[in-house]
């Protein structure tokens, strides 16, 4: 008790005496009894009005409990659960709880797959016990390249919960055709993998299904899209003719791609050769023919042998401007210049082998023998990515970042033996990935992200919109314009929502020019990996607010509130009004 | 009192009366299960007509046996009958009381009497039970005849249905009936046979005679190949109205009916091909060397087996001769000497050549391979065989020995001598005495034993064996006396000398000791004095050594030609202001290729799934796309027909501007999906996010304090 609390009761206590008497004492002894109950309540009342007096909100009663049902929820289990309490709990469906009818319990028996983040922030707190359903068979985690490059791998990966005693055949179909599947035993949770490489142009839905000998227990769509590649333009430099340079300049030719190359023959005499270029020739290395080239391929020799002006255009482009180069080991090497200097080449101590198993770091992981003979490996180092090596690891082709730019030094020259022993797609996974991960990235000025992974028809859906240009962006769904707003803390960065209203391929998301399509599920869609999702949210929640109400002690009861001086007021007045009026009227 | 007797009676009648109508029932029901169960299954009744069946034979049974009208009489004769205590007076009790006279009247009340105490007649059962098991033997037997019939169903269906293509069959608008005569070519040995369906399944060089008739009379009937060429059929009446043709068929495809312009729908050829023959041969193995001593026979053992049946099988065996460049060659046809007329599948061969027979001598070799020809005509090879007699005047030549041997003492010469002493034994072996024969048989043993030691000694071996000079080991010598090495030194055995291992690699080890087997196996046969068998193992033993020797040669590598030393400083100092620099330039435009069709009309296909609408362009590629599936169709008409046709009517639909059916189009798809190959992968160009001018200032920043 404060000093305050007894300095005003006693002050009470005192008046409280005093004016007793004073009525005790009064000659019209008429309706003393009243008089005094009105000072009494008058002097209470008064310090009431002085005290800091608080109460535990009326409705929070500890130990009152209610079940909530969510989706999957299973009425045996709620059963057993009333039977275990011993009493009967309300039962609230997810809307009520949502309406904020749970204000009044202090803990909620969620049963079911649980609410999901947005629902979960709507309970504001309040104590969570969680009776998860358990999923007894469905796919409950998945993830696929939605935007493929043509030629490249759809991987599906995901996990499967299979509670049934027999075993369950997942199945990927695309146009009527099994591409891949995958069985998962009786009793088991698996991790599965599928994968296929697509042939169409542009979207298509392929389906996953989880069989049953005849019975299909879920069917999903995967909607993916193939993408054509776009062309990167090739600048060839080479101190002397070789088939290595010979069979990429054809291979990206034949292809449509730009492909420049300029080979000494002789002394002072070169091979020029423009392919899909128009009029660019190669006769000196400016800075605005660079500017036109994704990458150069050239070896250490040929490099050397260029002009310092044009070495330095070249160091240019690449640290400023982010041109990729690749370089071919040479006899001559030389760790002096400033492309050899981070790659340090070892040779194979003892017996060479006569084949090299090469392992390709590509975005799928590719094995390929190839045969070679005094393999030269690159040392490795801090900065440097391996793009290939064999099978003990030592680095065949590294890449380093340069300034803006990547540099990557290749140590093979016999990559054609692939494309002559007819192992075509390894030659290309080699060459696709060297050229893909070392030239010009595309400059793009904006994107485009959704933030779900599976977005469902009828719930919103959060885009990203991200660019570099200062106009008031602009974005347009299913040709209807969205309203965005900046992101506080990166200028770049806006942000709107959208309801889609039915589910399937989408208009797409138009922005300044560009268009991405997007797939929008049906909401019985995908059902057991949004109830996964739902279940993990749930556990969290209910795990942090047990921890946060453990911390504050005060477990199951709500938090006290200073009770209103008004309430105190009133009856002051009043009881000091009849005191005042009695003498007057009677 | 004589109510109760009377209700008895009563009671007794009615259950009477009962049980009958239960066996009736009961019995109707066996009957009209029986036939309804004859009918359903011979003429397809259905099992409801067994209802009103049931209610006939009811009828008729109650008809027929009328015992179920018990009157009470008769209850009264069954009683007197079966109870011998109601002393045939129970028609008393339904007699009226007050008509009785008095003697009736005491009989009565006795009667009444007994007839309480009367046990229930177990009588009325007995019908219900010969009714029982009438219905359950009809039961059993309708199992049986079910059972009988289901298996017979199940063998006749897995002929019937080769048959269902013939009897069901689909025929064109305007068709009133079709029969297609196949005449399989004569190498199938199968006979003609007649189908009623257009689709075509068979046999390469087929000729098909086709006779349609038409409801109406038709100008023109015509069969459209392969969506191209058109042959008209003859008619064969005045009225225009059946017409035929003949064609070989040897190609598949599909063709249609055109009947005064009315195309029908296509329908496919598709060609069975005879394979050729497959040999196998169990056995001799690929090579096979035949030692000496060994019977110069090859066992051939081969099987043959053609899809419609052999017509011969010949050995092709060519000897060769010689060495060197004096290799002749004798080639030479050998029969199985089995009858191939009867042009079976399968025949199962056996040929034993002797070899001498063919004019081989130790050193031939013999290469041989089977030729089988189907009734076909088709000719099927199998690999070459090779079989060789070692030459054994070859193994005794010295030649490899003049040359340079390395690390190799010349041991040769025995195992030689032993096998030309052995020869020389055999020779005398008419006129030497027994005695001499055995111990000069002995002696060889002797050295065959020594000369095993010694290779022996190569491996490390036991150097030698004590056996022999057991008697003079130098034991006695005084100066010995009490000396254990010297007589551990006789006694025992020098097993891994050390010393004796010498430094031969694993491999020509390895070969050593299987010359050393061959030796103790020679050594063996020559001590138990049979000289003509220790043979074949010593020539054995002289031929790894031979081989031993031979891979042992040293050879030099030739030497090059030497070439003058570069000028450096003259290198690539030509004149050169003359040449022209070779400047290739090209636009080589990425040719678009026919799969690129198929791609694209797969997603124009999904797109239209969706119900969205297509353009004339996109309908252009699925036009294209239907050309392409239109030749694989005339490849593999079986897999393709009907995506062709499922692709023309999703064509047919977008030109009428339907939305094409889902089906069809799930087809085409599957076609395309499967006619489609892999796209080979590209290098693409990464899309970079979009830059933040915040991390691009600051990366100019770095940059800007970095020395160059």
């Amino acid at each position: 008790m404060s000093a305050w609390n007894m300095i005003v009761i006693s002050m009470g206590v005192i008046l409280l005496v005093f004016l007793c008497r004073k009525e005790f004492i009064r000659a019209n002894k008429a309706r003393l009894g009243w008089r005094m109950l009105a000072s009494v309540i008058a002097v209470v009342c008064l310090v009431c009005m002085g005290l800091p007096i608080t109460f535990t909100p009326p409705g929070i009663v500890s130990g009152n409990k209610a079940i909530v049902l969510t989706e999957g929820a299973d009425a045996d289990s709620i059963q057993q659960f009333n039977k275990a309490q011993k009493q009967k709990l309300v039962v609230y469906q997810m809307d009520d709880l949502l309406r904020g009818e749970h204000m009044e319990y202090d803990s909620l028996h969620v049963f079911g797959y649980g609410l999901s983040d947005d629902e979960l922030q709507m309970l504001k707190g309040s104590k969570l016990v969680f009776h998860p359903a358990k999923i007894i068979s469905g796919i409950t985690t998945i993830d696929w390249n939605r935007n493929i490059e043509k030629g490249k791998e759809l991987l599906l990966q995901g996990t499967y919960t299979n509670q049934n005693s027999f075993s369950v055949v997942l199945v990927l179909n695309g146009f009527n055709t099994i591409l891949d599947s995958f069985t998962v035993l009786p009793k088991k949770e698996m991790d599965f993998r599928l994968h296929t490489i697509p042939k169409q142009n542009g979207k298509a839905v392929y389906t996953l299904s989880a069989l049953h000998e005849k019975d299909t227990l879920e069917k999903e769509p995967i909607p993916i899209e193939v993408i054509a590649a776009s062309p990167i333009k090739v600048l060839m430099l080479a101190a002397s003719p070789d088939f290595e340079n010979r069979f990429v300049k054809d291979w990206l030719s034949k292809n449509g791609y730009t492909v420049v190359s300029k080979t000494a023959i002789s002394a002072n005499k070169f091979d020029k050769t423009s392919l899909n270029a128009g009029s660019v020739s190669p006769d000196r290395f400016t800075a605005n023919l660079l500017d036109s080239f994704d990458v150069l391929l050239s070896d250490e020799n040929a490099l050397l042998s260029l002009s310092k002006p044009e070495q330095e255009n070249i160091y240019n482009q690449v640290t400023r401007k982010g041109m990729g180069m690749i370089i071919r080991s040479d006899t001559i090497h030389s760790s002096k210049e400033w492309f050899t200097a981070p790659f340090q080449l070892y040779t194979w101590q003892g017996k060479q082998p006569t084949h090299l198993s090469i392992h390709m770091m590509n975005d799928e992981m590719h094995h390929a023998v190839l045969p070679v003979e005094q393999p030269l490996f690159i040392r490795s180092k801090n900065g440097m990515q391996p793009l290939a090596t064999d099978s003990a690891g030592n680095i065949i082709v590294g890449m380093i970042a340069e300034g803006e730019g990547k540099i990557s030094f290749n140590t093979l020259y016999n990559t054609y033996n692939w494309l002559l022993a007819g192992n075509a797609s390894n030659y290309y996974a080699f060459w696709s990935g060297l050229l893909q991960k070392t030239a010009r990235k595309k400059k793009s000025e904006t994107s485009i992200e959704t933030l779900l992974s599976l977005p469902v028809e009828q719930q919103p859906v959060s885009i990203i919109y991200g660019t570099s240009s200062v106009v008031s962006p602009f974005l347009e769904i299913n040709e209807k314009k969205i309203a965005l707003s900046q992101n506080e803390h990166l200028s770049d960065r806006w942000q709107g929502t959208y309801w889609p209203t039915k589910p399937g391929w989408q208009l797409g998301i138009n922005a300044h020019g560009i268009n991405k399509n997007w797939y929008v599920y049906d909401k019985d869609e995908w059902k057991y990996v949004t109830a996964h999702k739902k279940t993990r949210a749930t556990k969290q929640y209910a795990q942090n607010t047990d921890k946060n109400i453990k911390n504050e002690g005060i477990e199951g009861k709500g938090s006290p509130a200073a009770v209103p001086w008004v309430y105190f007021f009133l009856p002051f007045i009043i009881c000091c009004g009849f005191l005042w009026m009695e003498r007057k009227i009677f | 009192m004589l109510d109760s007797s009377l209700h008895i009676i009563r009671s007794i009648q009615r259950r009477w009366t009962l049980a009958i109508f239960v066996s009736h029932v009961i019995l109707s029901t066996g009957i009209t299960l029986l036939f309804t169960y004859l009918l359903h299954q011979f003429v397809g009744v259905s099992f409801w007509y067994g209802i009103p069946f049931l209610l006939a034979v009811f009828l008729i049974l109650c008809y027929v046996d009328d015992s179920w009208r018990v009157k009470e009489e008769d209850v009264a004769r069954f009683l007197n009958r079966s109870y011998p205590p109601l002393e045939e007076s129970s028609e008393l009790l339904l007699k009226d009381p007050t008509s009785l006279n008095l003697l009736e009247q005491l009989q009565v009340n006795k009667t009444r009497e007994a007839i309480q105490h009367i046990s229930q007649p177990s009588l009325f059962n007995k019908k219900i039970k010969v009714s029982l098991i009438t219905l359950v033997s009809t039961v059993i037997i309708c199992l049986l005849l079910s059972f009988l019939f289901n298996n017979f169903q199940r063998r006749a269906s897995s002929t019937v249905v080769v048959n269902s293509d013939k009897i069901m069959t689909k025929l064109p608008v305007g068709v009133s009936a079709a029969s297609i005569r196949v005449t399989p070519p004569a190498y199938t040995q199968k006979r003609a046979y007649e189908q009623t369906t257009f689709d075509l399944h068979v046999e390469e060089g087929a000729a098909i005679h086709w006779r349609v008739s038409t409801i109406v009379p038709v100008k023109n009937l015509q069969f459209i190949y392969n969506d191209s060429s058109a042959v008209s059929l003859h008619p064969v009446n005045g009225e225009h109205t059946v017409w035929q043709m003949d064609k070989l068929v040897s190609h598949p495809g599909f063709y249609q009916l055109k009947i005064d312009g009315t195309v029908s729908e296509l329908y496919k050829i598709e060609i069975v091909k005879d394979f050729a023959p497959v040999i196998t041969i169990h056995s001799p193995k690929p090579t096979t060397v035949i030692d000496y001593g060994e019977p110069a026979l090859v066992n051939l053992h081969a099987g043959v087996t053609d899809d419609y049946g052999v017509k011969d099988v010949s050995i092709n065996a060519t000897v060769a001769k010689g060495s060197g460049e004096g290799v002749k060659f004798k080639q030479q046809k050998l029969s199985f000497g089995t009858s191939f007329n009867s042009q079976q599948l399968q025949y199962q061969l056996q040929k034993i050549i002797g070899l001498p027979a063919l004019g081989m001598e130790p050193g031939d070799e013999l290469y041989f391979y089977i030729t089988a020809i189907d009734n076909h005509a088709q000719e099927k090879r199998s690999d070459i065989f090779i079989v060789s007699i070692t030459d054994t005047a070859r193994l005794m030549s010295m030649d490899g020995l003049l040359n340079g041997v390395n690390l190799k003492p010349d041991y040769f010469r025995s195992q030689r001598q032993i096998i030309l002493d052995a020869e020389q034994l055999l020779r005398e072996k008419d006129t030497a005495s027994a005695e001499n024969f055995k111990n000069r048989s002995n002696n060889l043993g002797i050295d065959q034993k020594l000369l095993r030691l010694r290779y022996g000694k190569f491996l490390g071996e036991e150097a030698s064996s004590n056996e022999d000079n057991v008697g003079d080991n130098g034991l006695g010598n005084p100066a010995d006396f009490g000396n254990a090495g010297v007589i551990l030194d006789a006694f025992t055995d020098h097993h891994d000398n050390a010393e004796d291992a010498t430094f031969l690699d694993p491999e020509t080890k390895k070969q050593l000791k299987a010359v050393l087997t061959e030796m103790w196996s020679s050594e063996l046969q020559l001590r138990i004095f049979k000289p003509q068998d220790a043979l074949p193992y010593a020539y054995k033993a002289l031929r790894l050594l031979k081989a031993l020797q031979q891979s042992s040669r040293a050879y030099v590598a030739k030497t090059s030609i030497k070439t003058a030393p570069i000028k450096l400083e003259k290198r690539l100092t030509g004149k050169l202001e003359k040449i022209i620099e070779p400047v290739t330039r090209a636009n080589i435009s990425a040719a678009v290729k026919p799969v690129e069709e198929l791609r694209d009309a797969l997603r124009i296909l999904e797109q239209l799934k969706t119900g969205s609408s297509i353009d004339e362009r996109s309908i252009h590629t699925l036009r294209l796309a239907g050309v392409q599936i239109n030749n694989y169709a005339v490849r593999e008409p079986g897999m393709y027909l009907k995506p062709l046709e499922a692709t023309k009517r999703i064509l047919q639909a977008l030109s009428d501007k339907h939305s094409p059916t889902f089906a069809d189009i799930l087809l085409s798809q599957k076609a395309l999906q499967k006619m489609a190959d892999e796209p080979a992968l590209l290098p693409s160009k990464k899309r970079a996010t979009p830059s933040l001018s915040l991390s691009e200032q600051y990366f100019r920043n770095l940059n800007k304090n970095k020395p160059n």
